[in-house]
C-alpha cells in the first residue's frame, strides 16, 4: 500500500501539471477573447488596444492573433496598421515547417494548442483576401493582385491533386478573390488578363455574370466591400477529440440582400449585391487531417484504458488495483491530451458582398442596409473622376452611423490611403 | 493443498501485475514529464523555424551585387559616363509582377536602393543618385532630423532611372510551393526611352510541406 501511494505521490505531480497545462487559459488568451468581444460590441479602439501587444509575441498564437487585430484595424480604416497585421500573418502562413521541432511533437503527444495557428484554408484565404484588399484601397494593384492570387493558392489545400476537376471546385467556392483579381489587373492596365478572369468568373458562377461585366467594373468609380453574418465557429464533437465547423448554411439559414441608397436614393444593385461566398459553406470542407486521426486514437486508447483501469481497480488484489489506478492515470493523461484545437479567427464575416457603382464624380451619403435594420451610414464618400475609390463597411447593431468621410485615422493624411 | 495451489497461482500474477503496474507508472511519470520538458523547453517562435519561397536578405544580398557589379562594367555605362559625366540617377521601387507574392513598399524600395548603396560606395564619382520623388517626400514628411536626403527631385532633373520588374511562376498545391523568379534590373535614358544597360537574376525556391503546414 506504501508502495502505491508513493507511485500515486510521484506520478500525481507531472499528470497534474501536464493537465493544468493542456487546460488552463494564458492570460494572452484571455485578453484576445476580451479583445474579440470588444470587436463584436463595436468598440474597436478597446479591442486594438487589447490585441496589440499580443500579436507582436511570436507565440503560437501570432498568425491568429495577427489576423484578429488586421480585422479590428480595418474596421476602423488604419489602414496601416491593417496592412502590417495581415503582412506578419501571411508571412507566417506562407511558410513550411513553422511547427518543425518541438511544436509538431508537442501537438501530437500533449495538445494540439502548441502547433502555431496558421488556420484553416479558407481562413488563410481570408487573410490574403484583406491583405490584397488593404492593397486596392490604397490603390497598390500590384500588391493586391499578388495577394488575391495567393488567397486562390490557399484554397488548393482542400483540392486533391489526383483529381483535377477539385481545383476548380475550390477556386467556385471562393470567386470572390476572382472579381477582386480581375479588378486589380484591370487598373495595372492589362485587359486582357482581366477579361480572362472575368471569363472564368462568369464560368465558375453564371448567376453572378452582372458583377463581371468588365466595361462596367472599369467605369465604376465606387466599390463598396459589405460584411454581413456571423462566419463558421468551430465546434467539437464526441469527447472533445473531433473537430469540425458549424453551423451548416441550410440551418443558418439564407444570406439577407443589402439595399443600397445613394443621397437618398435607392440604387438598382439586384444584380450586383449577391453573396459572391459563403464561409458557412467553404468551412464544410475542412479535410481530415494526420493530427485528427492522432487525436482519435488517443483519446479511443485512453477511453480504453479507463474502462479497463475502472475493472482492475474493483478487484480484491492490491496488485491489481495498483494497476488498475495506473491504467486510469493514463487514459486519464490520453483524454487530457487528445482534445481539438478550437482556436478560430472569430471575427470572419458569412458573406462579403462586392459591391461597384458608376456614381458621379464628387462626394456622396452612401447607406447599406439590410432587413431587420441592420445598416451604416456613410457621408460624403468621395466618387473619384478615374479608378475607383473602395470602401469597407462592416455593419453592426451598434455601429449604424452616420459616419463623415474620411474616418479619423485617415484624416491626418498619415495613412496615405486612396479614399 | 487445493489453496496452496491457489495462492502459489496467485503469486506470480500478482508479481506479474506488480512488475507490470511499476513499469506503467514509470511510463506514465516519465510520459508527462517529457511531455512538460517539450512544452516548456521545446518550442520555438512562430517566425523562427519557417521558411517560404519568397525572396530573401540572401537573395537581396546576391541581387543588387550582381546587378551594381553588371551595371558598373557596362561598356555602354561606361562609355556615356566617358561622355558625359557622372549619371543622374533616380531609383524607382521595384514593379511587383510576381506570382502570389506580395513585396511591401520598404522592400520595393530596398531592392533598387541596395544597388544605389554599393554604386555609391563602390564608384562614388560615376554617379549622381537623385531620390525618387515619392521616397524623398515621404522621408520630409516624417521630418527625419539629421538624416541627408539629398537634393530635391524638384531642384534635379535625373537623366536616368533605374528600375526593377520582378516576376516570378508559383505553384502551389496541397504538398508544396515552388517559384521561379526572373528579376530584372534596367537604367533607362528618361529622355529617348533607350535602355542603357540591363541585368537580370533568375532563382527558384521550394516549399515541401509537411506534418502540420
Amino acid at each position: 500500500m506504501l508502495q502505491l501511494r508513493r507511485r500515486c505521490v510521484f506520478s500525481l505531480p507531472p499528470l497534474l501539471i501536464l493537465m493544468a497545462l493542456c487546460g488552463c487559459q494564458s492570460a494572452a488568451e484571455a485578453q484576445a477573447d476580451q479583445a474579440v468581444a470588444a470587436y463584436f460590441q463595436g468598440d474597436y479602439e478597446q479591442a486594438r488596444t487589447l490585441l496589440d501587444p499580443i500579436a507582436r509575441k511570436t507565440d503560437e498564437n501570432f498568425v491568429l492573433n495577427n489576423a484578429r487585430l488586421g480585422s479590428t484595424t480595418l474596421a476602423e480604416y488604419h489602414l496601416t496598421d491593417a496592412e502590417d497585421a495581415f503582412l506578419r500573418a501571411y508571412e507566417v502562413i506562407n511558410s513550411v515547417g513553422v511547427n518543425n521541432g518541438g511544436r509538431s511533437l508537442g501537438a501530437a503527444l500533449i495538445d494540439e494548442k502548441i502547433k502555431v495557428w496558421k488556420g484553416e484554408p479558407f481562413e488563410r484565404a481570408m487573410v490574403n483576401f484583406y491583405l490584397g484588399l488593404i492593397y486596392y484601397m490604397q490603390h497598390d494593384y500590384g500588391n493586391a493582385r499578388a495577394a488575391f492570387e495567393n488567397a486562390l493558392f490557399k484554397l488548393r489545400d482542400y483540392a486533391d491533386t489526383d483529381k483535377p476537376d477539385s481545383f476548380t471546385q475550390a477556386d467556385s467556392n471562393f470567386v470572390l478573390a476572382y472579381l477582386m483579381l480581375a479588378k486589380s489587373w484591370q487598373r495595372l492596365g492589362e485587359p486582357e488578363k482581366a477579361q480572362s478572369l472575368f471569363d472564368q468568373f462568369v464560368k465558375l458562377r453564371p448567376d453572378l455574370a452582372a458583377l463581371a461585366d468588365a466595361r462596367f467594373n472599369q467605369n465604376a468609380n465606387l466599390l463598396l466591400v459589405v460584411e454581413w453574418g456571423q462566419g463558421p465557429r468551430k465546434q467539437t464533437a464526441f469527447d472533445g477529440s473531433i473537430v469540425g465547423f458549424g453551423p451548416k448554411p441550410e440551418s443558418a439559414g439564407p444570406i439577407y440582400l443589402p439595399r443600397v441608397i445613394v443621397d437618398g436614393q435607392p440604387v438598382d444593385t439586384e444584380f450586383l449585391a449577391r453573396p459572391p461566398v459563403d464561409l458557412l459553406a467553404l468551412a464544410q470542407d475542412r479535410r481530415w487531417q494526420d493530427i485528427d486521426t492522432i487525436r482519435a486514437v488517443k483519446s479511443a486508447l485512453g477511453s480504453g484504458l479507463i474502462a479497463a483501469g475502472a475493472v482492475e481497480s474493483m478487484q480484491r488484489n492490491r496488485s491489481q488495483q495498483e494497476l488498475g489506478l495506473a491504467l486510469i492515470a493514463g487514459g486519464l493523461l490520453l483524454k487530457a491530451t487528445s482534445q481539438a484545437d478550437i482556436r478560430q479567427w472569430e471575427m470572419l464575416p458569412r458573406t462579403v458582398f462586392l459591391i461597384p457603382l458608376h456614381l458621379t464624380p464628387g462626394a456622396h451619403d452612401v447607406t447599406v442596409q439590410f432587413p431587420g435594420g441592420l445598416g451604416q451610414t456613410w457621408r460624403h464618400l468621395i466618387a473619384p473622376e478615374k479608378t475607383d475609390d473602395t470602401y469597407y463597411i462592416r455593419p453592426t447593431p451598434w455601429n449604424a452611423g452616420p459616419y463623415q468621410w474620411p474616418p479619423p485615422p485617415l484624416r491626418s493624411g498619415a495613412a496615405s490611403a486612396g479614399p | 493443498m487445493h489453496t496452496d495451489n491457489n495462492q502459489n497461482r496467485r503469486k506470480p500474477n500478482a508479481a506479474r501485475f506488480g512488475r507490470f503496474s511499476s513499469a506503467f507508472f514509470i511510463c506514465v511519470q516519465l510520459s508527462a514529464s517529457v511531455a512538460i520538458s517539450l512544452f516548456l523547453f521545446g518550442c520555438t517562435s512562430a517566425v523562427s523555424s519557417g521558411h517560404n519561397t519568397a525572396l530573401d536578405s540572401i537573395d537581396l544580398q546576391a541581387m543588387t551585387s550582381q546587378m551594381a557589379a553588371s551595371m558598373l562594367a557596362s561598356p555602354a555605362v561606361q562609355a556615356q559616363i566617358a561622355q558625359t559625366g557622372p549619371l543622374r540617377v533616380v531609383c524607382e521601387p521595384v514593379e511587383n509582377r510576381m506570382t502570389g507574392e506580395v513585396l511591401p513598399v520598404g522592400q520595393a524600395q530596398a531592392y533598387t536602393a541596395q544597388v544605389r548603396a554599393l554604386l555609391s560606395e563602390h564608384a562614388p564619382d560615376k554617379f549622381t543618385w537623385i531620390m525618387n520623388r515619392d521616397e524623398f517626400y515621404a522621408l520630409r514628411g516624417r521630418e527625419l532630423a539629421g538624416v541627408p536626403l539629398g537634393p530635391s527631385p524638384d531642384a534635379v532633373n535625373p537623366q536616368y532611372a533605374l528600375a526593377a520588374r520582378f516576376d516570378s511562376l508559383t505553384q502551389e498545391n496541397v504538398k508544396e510551393r515552388s517559384s521561379y523568379y526572373l528579376c530584372v534590373y534596367r537604367l533607362t535614358d528618361l529622355d529617348h526611352r533607350r535602355v542603357l544597360w540591363s541585368g537580370e537574376y533568375r532563382v527558384k525556391k521550394n516549399a515541401v510541406k509537411g506534418f502540420l503546414d
